[in-house]
């Protein structure tokens, strides 16, 4: 061989061992997963867990609540709590789990507990979670590992409703939010690369379990096929909300059920929708199954309720009105001859960020309601946009339209749906039906089967008036890597609790 | 020069200020952060005290006067998303866009300027054509498609890249790659057509009669001739890269101003909106004077008139 053949030879194999090295993709170590989800955390303070990107990190991971809620069936189970009692119909005792530990040393105790509940609490914080209580709830001791919490109106499901708020340290500014969550979960926050990813190690000083793997990175990608490429390249253990087509012949994938329901909701005030009939045809009209099978692309499941069978509220086998379109145009002409303008143009204000492949969807309803005989005029908005059109007091001003939305309820009772959406002050409905305001009142006070059935009460006489038009109960999938076994649940959408990631066998 | 400078420098500057009065009305007719990071059932108490907080409770004229008065003070305010002030979450992304962006224009520049003249030279050959060829098709090619279609190739099928994000050596070939791939295309048809019109003037013509080799004249004395289209062109594409590389940020999540600045539009984080386009318009207009410079550099005539 020749000299300059052999430096030729050398430089090749050279160059390939520096590409080599250059290019071997950062592989995880294995006692650290990475998880790529599709956003970002808007803030990591305690008090704002309430929202799917915030929870997902936090909750169940870095902080905790005296109550959690079983995904499965919605039961209250003990967590920071380990047990309580109802002192009077305003008044609740908890007691406090004795040797559990904040991230920076702090006991759990009884003043630790009623401080991160007042703060959450306290309106001039503006938390997520605020808005999930109705009624005007404080925390006081009443002894070292004691707390009474005290509800303004009666709150029989208090337990339930205490699990959204989880606990910060004392440490924690009490006026001012926090981008450093220091809670009691088994994770810790390590560090944080805004706009890139969030690492937790595990908590030397958990109380519980000690999780199977000591450091989780988050990283953020928003386009799926990426999040599924990285767990394919080996890149990531776990990857959130990736389409059908993505994870097809998988056996790594799984299927799961996000509790969240796709909705229309008719303007009630207006004409011509503040006419039953025009309402009934448009649920008619709608052909679910066909867009949930050929358009959801295996994303959602037909339902004719607001809430999924986790939620009390539900009513078993219930069936709203089949899709039948000349059922749809028969109630049309009825309503028509009675002088109902029929041919107003009806603004479909569609929120193309609902799921994937929701702009698709929204034209499709467009179209099966033209073939009823309805005007409708499609309109594209992202999510601010949609809140004056969804929002009191500005929705009961807009042009007569049906709004698409999605409902998500994973409280297991029907007091964090029905109210808001069905009532006359509900913040998000348009409906002004006093006798539905007065069950959903009573509801909000009753207990046990009681309350189960006073609920499902309100929400057939909502669904028989139209004042919702359920399509689907939306549905996601993950990627998993051969690293880790983790079974998805209801909760997972909301909440990823690292410490059910394992080690695969 | 120094003169001509000065007046370039404040007409930019002036363009600055106009851009930055139509992006503060702009964003605020996109609604009110509120809906995006309150609950949808917020009350009207939530609501009313966090526009408070963030000084959003004023009337818009009022804002403005104040988002002016900080302007001076380089004070852009606190980002909403990131809970950080948005000058600091902006120059914090800005070296990675400006480092990403001159390794792609460099890259382009070198591979663009030998393609374009090596087709000029032998023009209607097979070499012309199949280089006329790539750089249709490159220039053509939908970036978001091929930034997918390269991650699953290149990382997926083929584990020799990683995906996204910004790790090792190898992290930065797919990014650059798709910043390269518009400005590679049409940087070589703008080499060959300015090539092309040059090499067959008087004086090339005449020296290569006496004697002189193609390559010779193309790359020592024709090149310069040609130059004044190629730095426009790769000036304008350069100005593109430093506007943020949207796609690279949203596909690769790489942490530059594309990344931050799309994330504050979608989060609807003003002072950082309006903190970005501040910094990218500095920067363009930085840019537009190098070009001016280098105008003047590769033609005498420009630095006499």
């Amino acid at each position: 061989m020749k000299r300059s053949t052999r430096i030729f030879v050398g430089m090749v194999v050279g160059a390939q061992a520096a590409f080599a090295f250059a290019t071997a993709p950062a592989l995880a170590a294995d006692d650290s997963i990475v998880l790529a989800l599709p956003t970002e955390p808007t803030s990591l303070d305690v008090c704002d867990d309430s929202t799917h990107a915030n929870s997902r990190v936090l909750r169940g991971n870095v902080v905790e609540s005296l109550t959690r809620l079983d995904p499965q069936t919605g039961a209250v189970q003990p967590l920071l709590a380990t047990q309580w009692s109802q002192i009077d119909a305003n008044n609740w005792r908890f007691t406090i789990r004795p040797g559990v530990k904040f991230h920076d040393g702090t006991p759990l105790d009884a003043k630790a507990v009623a401080f991160g509940i007042n703060r959450a609490m306290d309106p001039k914080l503006v938390c997520q979670t605020y808005s999930l209580f109705t009624t005007k709830t404080t925390a006081s001791v009443e002894s070292d590992m004691v707390v009474k919490i005290t509800t303004a109106a009666p709150d029989p499901i208090l337990p339930a409703h205490i699990a959204n708020i989880d606990l910060p340290s004392p440490a924690t500014p009490a006026d001012a939010k926090s981008a450093k969550p220091i809670g009691t979960g088994p994770y810790e926050l390590a560090a944080r690369d805004i706009g890139q990813s969030i690492t937790l190690k595990a908590f030397a000083g958990y109380w519980g379990k000690t999780p199977d793997f000591a450091q989780a990175t988050y990283v953020w990608r928003a386009e799926p096929t990426v999040r599924a490429g990285m767990v394919k390249a080996g890149e990531a253990d776990i990857a959130l909300d990736i389409p059908y087509d993505q994870t097809k012949g998988l056996s790594n994938a799984q299927q799961y059920s996000t509790n969240s329901v796709f909705y229309l909701r008719p303007m009630l005030q207006k004409p011509p929708l503040n006419d039953l009939r025009v309402r009934q045809a448009v649920a008619a009209a709608i052909d679910k199954q066909t867009l949930t099978e050929v358009l959801m692309d295996h994303s959602g499941s037909p339902t004719d309720q607001l809430v999924t069978p986790l939620i009390n509220g539900n009513i078993p086998n219930y069936a709203g009105i089949p899709f039948d379109t000349d059922k749809a145009k028969s109630l049309l002409a009825a309503a028509k001859a009675d002088g109902v303008p029929v041919d107003t143009p009806i603004t479909l204000v569609a929120r193309s960020d609902l799921f994937s492949g929701a702009s698709e969807v929204d034209q499709a309803i467009q179209q099966m309601l033209e073939d009823a005989g309805f005007k409708v005029v499609l309109k594209p908005v992202d999510s601010v946009a949609w809140s004056a059109w969804a929002r009191k007091p500005d929705s009961l001003t807009q042009p007569v339209n049906l709004l698409t939305s999605a409902h998500a309820n994973m409280s297991g009772d029907a007091s964090l749906s029905f109210p808001n959406f069905f009532t006359s002050k509900g913040r998000l409905g348009v409906a002004n039906d006093k006798e539905l305001d007065s069950q959903l009142a009573a509801a909000a006070v009753a207990g046990g089967d009681a309350r189960t059935q006073a609920y499902r009460g309100a929400a057939k006489r909502a669904y028989d008036q139209e004042i919702v038009i359920p399509i689907a109960v939306l549905d996601s999938r993950l990627l998993t890597s051969a690293k880790v076994s983790y079974q998805a649940n209801g909760f997972t959408d909301m909440e990823l609790h690292l410490a059910d990631v394992r080690h695969a066998q | 020069m120094i003169k001509f400078l000065s007046f370039r420098l404040t007409t930019s500057l002036i363009a600055l200020v106009g851009v930055m009065i139509i992006v503060f009305f702009l964003a605020r007719l996109t609604g009110s952060p509120a809906s995006l990071y309150l609950p949808v059932d917020a009350t009207d108490a939530m609501i009313r005290a966090f526009n408070q907080q963030n000084g959003l409770d004023q009337p818009i004229l009022v804002q403005f006067v104040h988002f002016v008065g900080n302007v001076f003070r380089l004070d852009f305010g606190q980002s909403l998303s990131q809970q950080r002030p948005a000058s600091e979450a902006v120059l914090s992304a800005m070296p990675q866009t400006l480092l990403i962006a001159a390794i792609a224009m460099g890259l382009t520049l070198l591979l663009s300027i030998p393609l374009g003249t090596f087709a000029a030279l032998k023009p209607n050959s097979p070499l012309d054509r199949a280089i006329t060829f790539f750089s249709l098709v490159t220039s053509s090619i939908p970036e978001f498609w091929f930034a997918l279609v390269c991650v699953l190739v290149f990382s997926v099928n083929l584990g020799l890249l990683p995906t996204s994000g910004q790790g090792s050596l190898a992290s930065w070939v797919l990014p650059v790659a798709t910043l390269m791939l518009h400005p590679l295309g049409v940087l070589t048809q703008v080499v060959r057509g300015a090539m092309l019109e040059t090499i067959n003037a008087g004086y090339v013509q005449n020296a290569r009669a006496r004697g002189y080799s193609w390559q010779r004249l193309a790359f020592r004395h024709a090149l310069r001739n040609a130059s004044l289209p190629i730095i426009t062109v790769a000036g304008d594409r350069a100005g593109g890269m430093l506007n943020g590389a949207v796609i690279v940020s949203a596909v690769f999540a790489w942490p530059g101003i594309g990344q931050v600045l799309v994330a504050a539009v979608y989060n609807r984080d003003f002072a950082v909106i309006q903190a970005g386009v501040f910094v990218v318009g500095i920067a363009v207009i930085l840019l537009n004077i190098l070009v001016d410079l280098i105008y003047a550099a590769a033609d005498p005539r420009i630095r006499i008139s």
